[in-house]
């Protein structure tokens, strides 16, 4: 039984055609690492706008918390105000005392005269 | 929405493209390192694919980050500042080693395309400057990032960085012995004949000469 000898212009188109699918192949496989990487971008800008969201949340947060101190700081300087003002309501009885009655202002006047 | 409505939607983006950069440029160098160590057997091609894959995408990553930046009306850099390591305001040293990483890899990523200009044996030593380009991108990334406080950026830096980095150190750790003299033969016994060394790589590669 004989073979057929072997047709060299068939061999070569076969040749040609397996290595251009070849290379369609990888081709095919790059592109698909580079849309890998244009998907890795889109998944940053998801993670990048949660941080940004994160951090204007704290941001709104601290600021928030600096009125609340404020406020705090205001009622303290209200409580301030409230004891130096019964200090003076203490010192005027005193003067009073001293004095038999008057302003707190016109007390020592009256006392040096 | 709001978020992406004020100025800040070109600082985003670009922080965004950076990360990518970041990602893309890890999964590249460990791909190529594979590669390098001959540790996948079979599918090279294939590897080799994504490999390029993943370098054009950084390379296109960079670029989006670099020029998104140049729109940003806080930071407002100029051309310079962009292009010259170390000449911007912004964290200029950090800044500087991610410009000089960037165009190291552009110019050791546009080489590939003119490897037979240049000769392949000159190229590949040309493109072992890659993994140095992807070092200073790392510092870049953890010393002049917005982000880099953040778990999820160190979660994802770590688990694209790590396996580069391992393989990177096994690669120079395997150049370095190669590199070192062979050790001096223990002196042998005097009964026994000293045999000559055979030229081994000569005897392999080129027949006898008649």
């Amino acid at each position: 039984m004989s073979t057929a000898p072997p047709d060299p212009e068939r061999a070569r188109a076969e040749g040609a055609r397996r290595l251009a699918e070849m290379k369609a192949r990888l081709r095919r496989i790059r592109n698909r690492a580079l849309a890998a990487g244009g998907a890795s971008f889109v998944l940053a800008l998801a993670a990048v706008l949660y941080q940004q969201h994160e951090d204007a949340g704290r941001t709104a947060q601290a600021a928030s918390g600096q009125v609340e101190a404020g406020t705090d700081e205001s009622s303290w300087i209200d409580q301030a105000t409230q004891v130096l003002s019964d200090d003076d309501h203490e010192s005027d009885g005193q003067a009073s005392d001293d004095d038999s009655g008057g302003s707190s202002i016109s007390a020592p006047t009256t006392s040096v005269s | 929405m709001s978020i992406l409505a004020d100025t800040t939607a070109f600082w985003v983006t670009s922080r965004a493209a950076g990360i990518a950069a970041m990602v893309c440029s890890s999964a590249a160098v460990t791909a190529g390192l594979l590669i390098g160590l001959k540790a996948v057997k079979t599918r090279t091609a294939e590897l080799r694919a994504i490999h390029e894959g993943l370098a054009l995408a950084t390379l296109a990553a960079i670029a989006l980050h670099a020029f998104v930046l140049l729109l940003d009306p806080w930071l407002h850099p100029s051309l310079g500042d962009i292009l010259v390591p170390f000449a911007g305001d912004y964290a200029p040293f950090w800044t500087g080693l991610g410009i000089i990483a960037a165009w190291t890899l552009l110019a050791l990523g546009a080489s590939y395309y003119v490897k037979d200009r240049i000769g392949a044996a000159r190229w590949r030593r040309l493109h072992r400057f890659t993994a140095l380009a992807w070092v200073l991108s790392v510092g870049h990334a953890l010393g002049a990032g917005t982000d880099a406080g953040a778990p999820w950026f160190l979660a994802s830096m770590a688990i694209v960085v790590l396996p580069a980095l391992t393989l990177l150190i096994v690669r120079l750790s395997g150049s370095e012995k190669a590199k070192a003299p062979a050790a001096p033969a223990a002196p042998a016994p005097r009964s026994e004949p000293v045999r000559p060394a055979r030229p081994r790589a000569q005897s392999l590669l080129r027949p006898p000469a008649a």
